[in-house]
């Protein structure tokens, strides 16, 4: 059957596409309705005055500066890891897969503390060991900051593009003769292009919405997001936030729609985990690969080994003695840790149901509906959580949720912000799966519950467990979303952390982020061993 | 047959995990739900927006529980943060009381009718100068801007050597302290502003900018919040800063090599507190209102964060001069620092945006 460039809605009759509909009409609401609200808050003669003045100009710079340097080199690490990893088995790849990834266990400004405390001029590292002094405020100690923040996003992007290249093109370059480098720049680098474009947009979105790292390291250096949280923060100006906001989404929503609609590659979403074979001699060549490597993911290590000792001394920066006090006062009152567990696990899996559902609705439709709602979709990755933030504080003062005191809003907010991830991962199931075996199982007079429950289900049952724990790590270490939304009792602990590090109590803050992070890693290590198990029992058929 | 079972099992492996995440999933929503309602539901509550520090707010909520067995709810929060919320949630009534953060906070949430009216009646301690003439707003403490160095990087450091630390404001423009010095921005933070009122007025507006621009020559960066630059000289990062004597006394007593100098034509901040327009539990807010300016609040804050309390039987912070012994800038007027922010702060950005 052909299917028209522009079909709407899928040959047959409309009944069958309500489903449909009513999924892309729930994702228009959730996620346009609190960008609307930013984009309107302010009245025209608000914009006016607020875009004459032009502080926001250099700030926009600032911002596009420091996202497209941080995109470039993260990017570049990043790429050259995933060729690395996806070419070789061994110890050495799968701990550098791992610690590739730690950052996503934090929140991010975390890291930027224990930068400092390892480089800034009493630094661990640049004083004590090489006897430098260093002024890491400014441009550049966030560069180094946002490479190492998003480099598992870039990782991961880059990670999807080059597993997906099918091996037997490899083979066939190796047959007809051809030297590793010219595998690598006539047969990888080009099947790559598309990915790596679409992943580098995705990742300068993503550094572009960032506001954590820039709040502790960027000094002087301003930037859009740090602005809209200084105007509310600050100067509580809303009306000027609600306009920056609307200044910052432009180029992130440019980005995010030139990609859409130039590569229809799907490179928001995390593939599944394919190794290629190893190519004896291929790899060999590639060894460089690992020196280019080496020092960040030894930075990454030596920022979370400070934290971590950061957890257990008496005064971080300058008492370096043990005590085990942060600890037990994390541990004697949990109720930030607790709160966030609880945000963190319903906004997952409702998100995870909802998008499971979502999914299934859309997957035999006609293919403008489905543009429309892959659009929408993942269209949150392209807001900047604190403005997502900003919009459901507008958009839900005044409702009946102001009586819940704050915590449904948060998981909603949060449960919005997860859509993309989760969303996307089931979304390419279901378009890898195909219709066949739905087909197939219906002619052998499988009834719809049947095929849902007993072909789609367990099939998808690995990328349902990964939505649900990416989402889940995302929601634990999320900062800027929560960051208006939080009410008496409803605070979180990465607000805490924010907290503590105001308060100049960062041992605590270092205590409670090494809490959150070994949490993290148990909740990974858990789902992944449960999933293990219920996937070994299984009769898989691919 | 063999196949079948397992095939069976599977099934119902993955509906039962299903299941079970509805399961808990519906649970957790109960359990926060019955928590909220709990709030809701009893009337013994007030909410507090606070910008005083968690172990004050803490021990304070506790204290008048223990006196009235009325719950504090509160949430923390920035002064800025807090103002903002409480303009946002203008016709969606949550918080009864905000606490803490300077009368220059309060003064145009008073102007934008937030603010609700109020006389308290045990106040009468309190000089009545220290609150708003019209009842809108009413001082509790007070704290004062001090000048910090860090006196392990004046042995050590190199570049130095010979050179005296930071005795007055006036030093703070020593070339020698170029890019060693950090202090809190004045557009995110009350201190910050404060500083620069205080340079303006007391030097007149040519001279007051001409300092400040010296100043920003040697401020390596303005910190978004009034904490962290005392963290950054306490930790060494940076040497000197002006901030709070307070807050910066609390690193200090951390054990961090943090002197505190309180230079002459000083300025301080008058901490303020206000019931909500919007107030839904009236009569408890009335009471901690009251409350909060008793010299039992005034023992509870100054003990913990080494602020001065307005009332007058409370004695001066440990380890600080008394008010009286301190020099102020006598040309320092609130309502015209108040009034001036805006042009101050558009000034502050075109001078750093330089």
């Amino acid at each position: 059957m052909k299917k028209g460039k522009f079909q709407l809605l899928r040959y047959g009759s409309f009944k069958d596409d309500i489903p449909a509909i009513i999924s892309a009409l729930f994702l228009c609401i959730a996620i346009l309705v609190p960008l609307v609200r930013i984009a309107t808050y302010a009245s025209i003669d608000e914009y006016r005055l607020i875009l004459e003045n032009g502080y926001w100009v250099n700030s926009l710079r600032n911002s596009i500066a420091s996202a497209t340097i941080a995109t470039l080199s993260t990017m570049l690490l990043g790429f050259t890891l995933a060729l690395y990893t996806s070419f070789h088995k061994g110890i050495i790849s799968s701990c550098m897969r791992q610690i590739s990834k730690i950052p996503l266990l934090s929140p991010p400004f975390v890291v930027a503390l224990a930068f400092i405390m390892l480089f800034g001029y009493n630094g661990f590292i640049t004083n004590d060991v090489m006897g430098l002094t260093i002024n890491p405020y400014g441009w550049i100690g966030l560069w180094v900051i946002q490479t190492v923040a998003f480099l598992p996003y870039a990782f991961t992007a880059s990670a999807a593009t080059v597993e997906e290249i099918p091996d037997i093109y490899i083979v066939a370059a190796q047959n007809l003769g051809a030297s590793k480098t010219v595998i690598l720049r006539k047969v990888l680098l080009p099947l790559c292009k598309t990915g790596l474009v679409s992943g580098t947009i995705l990742v300068f979105v993503y550094v572009l919405a960032d506001f954590g790292n820039p709040l502790i390291i960027a000094g002087n250096y301003n930037l859009l997001t740090t602005d809209i949280y200084m105007q509310i923060v600050g100067w509580y100006r809303i009306d000027r936030a609600a306009v920056y906001g609307t200044i910052l989404l432009i180029p992130s929503l440019a980005l995010y729609s030139i990609s859409r609609i130039v590569f229809k590659h799907n490179s928001f979403s995390i593939s599944d985990k394919y190794t290629h074979y190893e190519y004896k001699g291929f790899s060999e060549s590639m060894r460089w690969l690992l020196l280019l490597c080496a020092p960040i993911l030894i930075l990454i290590l030596a920022i979370y080994i400070a934290v971590a000792i950061g957890a257990f001394t008496s005064v971080w920066g300058y008492d370096w003695s043990f005590t085990l006090t942060h600890m037990q006062q994390v541990w004697v009152r949990p109720d930030t840790i607790v709160n966030t567990l609880i945000y963190s696990f319903l906004s997952s899996s409702v998100c995870t149901v909802l998008c499971f559902i979502i999914a299934y609705t859309l997957r035999n439709t006609g293919n403008l509906l489905t543009r429309l709602c892959d659009y929408v979709a993942l269209l949150p990755n392209a807001i900047p959580g604190i403005l997502l933030s900003l919009g459901f504080l507008l958009m839900y003062s005044g409702t009946l949720f102001d009586s819940e005191r704050h915590a449904s809003i948060i998981v909603i907010a949060l449960t919005i912000w997860n859509i993309p991830a989760c969303y996307g991962m089931l979304r390419t199931g279901f378009l890898q799966l195909g219709l066949s075996k739905e087909h197939a199982a219906k002619s052998l007079g499988a009834r719809q519950r049947s095929v849902l429950l007993q072909i789609y289900l367990p099939l998808l049952f690995r990328r349902i467990v990964s939505s649900f724990s990416v989402s889940f790590l995302r929601s634990m270490t999320c900062l800027s979303v929560i960051i208006l939304l939080y009410g008496a009792g409803t605070a979180t602990a990465s607000i805490s952390i924010l907290a503590l590090i105001n308060e100049g109590k960062w041992s605590k803050a270092a205590a409670l982020s090494t809490t959150l992070i070994l949490i993290a890693i148990i909740v990974e290590v858990v789902l992944h061993a449960v999933t293990n198990r219920i996937m070994r029992e299984k009769t898989v058929i691919t | 047959m063999r196949i079948l079972t397992s095939k069976r099992f599977d099934n119902n492996s993955a509906i039962k995990i299903i299941s079970l995440m509805f399961v808990l999933l519906f649970s957790v929503l109960l359990f926060t739900g019955c928590n909220t309602e709990n709030g809701e539901a009893s009337s013994g509550s007030v909410l507090v927006y606070s910008s005083v520090h968690e172990e004050e707010m803490t021990a304070l909520a506790a204290a008048f529980e223990d006196e009235t067995g009325i719950k504090v709810e509160f949430v923390l929060l920035s002064a800025g943060e807090m103002s903002a919320r409480a303009l946002a949630e203008k016709d969606s009534p949550q918080a009864d009381i905000l606490l803490g953060g300077s009368m220059e906070v309060y003064e145009p949430l008073k102007d934008e009718g937030v603010l609700l009216q109020y006389r308290p009646q045990e106040s009468s301690l309190i000089p009545g100068e220290y609150s708003d003439p019209d009842g809108y707003w009413h001082g509790w403490y007070t704290g004062i801007m001090a000048v910090i160095y860090n006196s392990e990087r004046f042995e050590q450091d190199e570049t130095l050597q010979g050179i005296n630390p930071p005795a007055s404001n006036d030093d703070l423009i020593n070339q020698n302290y170029k890019n060693m010095l950090v202090g809190p921005s004045p557009a995110t933070t009350g201190s910050g502003y404060l500083f620069f009122a205080n340079q303006i007025m007391l030097h007149g507006d040519i001279e007051g900018w001409e300092y400040l621009n010296r100043l920003n020559d040697n401020v390596n960066h303005y910190t978004k919040g009034g904490n962290d630059a005392i963290n950054l000289v306490a930790t060494g990062e940076f040497a000197v800063a002006y901030a709070w004597a307070h807050d910066s006394y609390a690193s200090r007593l951390q054990g961090y090599p943090l002197e505190i100098v309180i230079p002459d034509n000083t300025v301080s901040e008058l901490g303020a507190a206000a019931i909500l327009d919007s107030a839904q539990n009236l009569e408890n807010a009335e009471l901690f209102m009251n409350w909060i300016q008793s010299e039992e609040a005034g023992i509870i804050k100054t003990e913990i964060s080494h602020t001065y309390s307005l009332h007058p039987d409370v004695p001066p912070p440990a380890g600080m001069p008394s008010l009286s012994s301190i020099s102020f800038n006598a040309s320092y007027d609130r309502i015209q620092s108040g009034a001036m922010k805006e042009v101050v702060l558009e000034r502050f950005s075109e001078m750093t945006n330089e």
